[in-house]
């Protein structure tokens, strides 16, 4: 039993996507009929093959023997910080602003990386922050305000 | 024939495309170059910038965003020994030792000269094989058409390199994400969780951002920085006439290899390469060469994976089906533009078609002018630093989709699916198989709806019609293929 197992994971995921899947279609949608196909039909049909694959992939990956390679070592940290800076962005972006959106994206995408050295991060986040100003508001004319309370669009 | 091209040159060799292909080109090699991007995330990111395009230019350019990026990925392996993408892996061998020995200009410049080659020999493949295959194509019933996608879908998770299972479940999540959003028959909400935001569906961009570009950027953030820009200054940039000579026939073989493997759903340009390089291997007189800086194995990789670029497109502009995930986002390009990639784009649309395909020979024929001299500068760029990369392509993700209907919550699905596409990278799941399948949900519901209409609610069609009765016995080859060694290995066990 390897419940670690990348394949095991794996399995769940999709197991879970396909249940789900079957679930919500069968309490929002009608299902229809072989010739008249109703919009809950096929997303049943490809739920029941999602999870029928996620649970292949699941007891696979339970019968490999213990010691078989193939544990996840996970590294949380970036793909947290990427995450959260992308929410970041959304949040502030309509609220404050292109700078003020892209500051802290920056810096937090940063704490992501291997080493975070602030100066090189500072100068980054002004330079990146000054391009995509030229670039996307000037050049393209993307309706995005600039900076905080300025409410006009180039 | 000769008519249709010359519309084609007519369309591409306007001013304005011209320089949509240029700028594609120089955009793509500048972010192919960069390690750790390949062509998908390229496109990916750069996507939202052609989106305000009109068609044909916005088509133009992304092809030719994709050919550079290609070609960068190229630059990266011979000088810094980084594969940006499976298709370069294999240049990598030889590529990296020729540069070792001093030769890193006679290498780019056979690598350069034989994607030419083989971009040429494509680009003509496209033009004789793509209409009348869209002709027959045009003949299809529903039946045929769900059919071949489900060959094509089979095929692309089985065909990949990774797990076929894992594959072929990626494929039906990739087809359930399509579902989300407002059913066109029937007009139901499906999977919108009453957010207004995905009555649409969930965006392509989203998608393509999100499970390619966010998601890699956390995966190469766990591996080290395994870099050291081997030349500073290429001393000499030409090949001698002798590596020509010993280039010549490996780039024509590769090519052929490459045409053959670019038709297929799935294999695409990595497949190719590698079996153009064990080709060469196999015919040349002292195969032991090969690792140590043998030309042959830059040039045969080389022509390989251009060639099954170029090749690439003749299923996806002829019959709609993409066979890889770059494909798949030409096609979703083409629906966000409201064209409906299939046989009827060579009809309806000719300038569209033969634009983009001459425009194709042409974004090859700038690669070659434009980056041989302009070598030098992709070096440079080669010692930009991850840790300055990576925060500035989430930059460019974030803003891109902020960009397409100006609302977060496309950011916020992007950031999610991110995340989700790092748990299945780190789970050995591909994300092209279900990018395949997102971009082909709809059209095969659709299809499949009008085909059980039409029989009546009666499958038996599918396997009584011909042509269709053939794709399903492909399909059934395909898996048959994936489950025979398992059979076999359980038996001698």
């Amino acid at each position: 039993m390897t419940l670690g197992h990348k394949d095991f994971l794996a399995g769940l995921i999709f197991l879970a996507f396909g249940l789900a899947a079957i679930h919500i279609a069968d309490r929002d949608l009608p299902m229809g009929t072989a010739m008249h196909m109703g919009p809950g039909n096929f997303p049943v049909l490809l739920g029941g093959i999602l999870g029928f694959f996620g649970i292949f992939l699941a007891a696979r990956g339970l019968g490999w023997p213990e010691k078989t390679p193939g544990r996840v070592a996970w590294a949380w940290r970036p793909v947290s910080c990427i995450v959260a800076s992308m929410l970041i962005f959304g949040f502030v972006l309509p609220r404050l602003g292109l700078v003020a959106a892209l500051v802290p994206m920056f810096l937090v995408a940063a704490l992501g990386g291997r080493e975070f050295r602030v100066r090189d991060v500072l100068v980054l986040t002004a330079v990146m922050t000054a391009l995509a100003v030229g670039v996307f508001v000037v050049l393209l004319k993307l309706p995005f305000h600039v900076f905080p309370g300025r409410y006009f669009v180039w | 024939m000769v008519e249709n091209l010359a519309l084609g040159f007519a369309v591409a060799f306007s001013l304005e495309n011209l320089a949509y292909c240029f700028a594609g080109v120089m955009l793509g090699t500048l972010i192919g170059v960069l390690p750790g991007i390949t062509p998908v995330v390229a496109i990916g990111m750069l996507f939202p910038l052609t989106f305000t395009l009109p068609p044909i230019a916005s088509l133009i350019m992304l092809a030719g965003i994709y050919y550079g990026a290609q070609y960068g990925g190229s630059t990266t392996a011979i000088l810094v020994n980084l594969p940006g993408e499976t298709a370069s892996a294999v240049t990598c061998i030889d590529g990296y030792q020729m540069a070792r020995q001093g030769r890193a200009g006679p290498a780019l410049a056979v690598a350069a000269l034989s994607s030419f080659f083989a971009g040429c020999v494509g680009t003509l493949l496209i033009a004789f094989v793509g209409p009348p295959l869209g002709e027959w194509a045009l003949k299809f019933g529903p039946w045929e058409y769900c059919a071949l996608m489900l060959m094509g879908l089979v095929a692309s998770a089985v065909l990949a390199h990774g797990d076929a299972v894992k594959g072929l479940a990626m494929v039906a999540l990739g087809l359930l994400f399509g579902m989300v959003g407002t059913d066109v028959n029937s007009g139901w909400q499906r999977y919108t969780f009453d957010l207004p935001e995905l009555a649409d569906g969930i965006g392509f961009t989203v998608i393509a951002v999100g499970l390619f570009a966010v998601a890699e950027i956390a995966v190469n953030l766990e591996s080290r920085e395994p870099r050291e820009v081997l030349t500073s200054r290429i001393p000499q940039l030409m090949p001698s006439r002798y590596d020509l000579g010993d280039a010549a026939w490996p780039a024509a073989r590769g090519t052929a290899v490459g045409a053959v493997f670019g038709v297929l759903p799935g294999t695409g340009p990595a497949l190719s390469s590698f079996a153009a390089y064990m080709l060469e291997k196999k015919l040349a007189r002292d195969p032991e060469r090969f690792g140590r800086g043998a030309i042959e194995g830059v040039a045969a990789p080389e022509a390989a994976n251009n060639a099954a670029a170029q090749t690439g497109f003749i299923p996806t502009l002829t019959l709609g089906i993409p066979g890889s995930a770059v494909m798949a986002l030409m096609v979703g390009a083409m629906m966000m533009h409201g064209l409906a990639p299939g046989p009827q784009v060579i009809v309806e649309k000719p300038q569209l078609f033969w634009g983009v395909v001459v425009s194709m020979w042409i974004g090859n024929l700038m690669l070659v002018v434009l980056n041989l001299p302009l070598v030098g500068l992709w070096v440079r760029l080669l010692r930009v630093p991850y840790r300055w990369l990576f925060p500035s392509i989430v930059m460019f993700c974030c803003i891109g989709n902020y960009s397409v209907s100006n609302n977060p919550v496309d950011v916020y699905l992007c950031a999610g699916l991110g995340a989700l596409g790092y748990l299945l990278a780190k789970l050995e799941c591909e994300p092209a198989p279900l990018l395949l399948g997102y971009v082909l949900g709809p059209l095969f519901e659709e299809h499949l709806r009008r085909a059980m209409l039409l029989a009546r609610g009666d499958p038996s069609p599918f396997f009584t019609r011909p042509i269709s009765l053939a794709f399903m016995l492909g399909t059934a080859l395909v898996l048959a293929a994936m489950i025979a060694p398992v059979l076999r290995r359980r038996k001698s066990a």
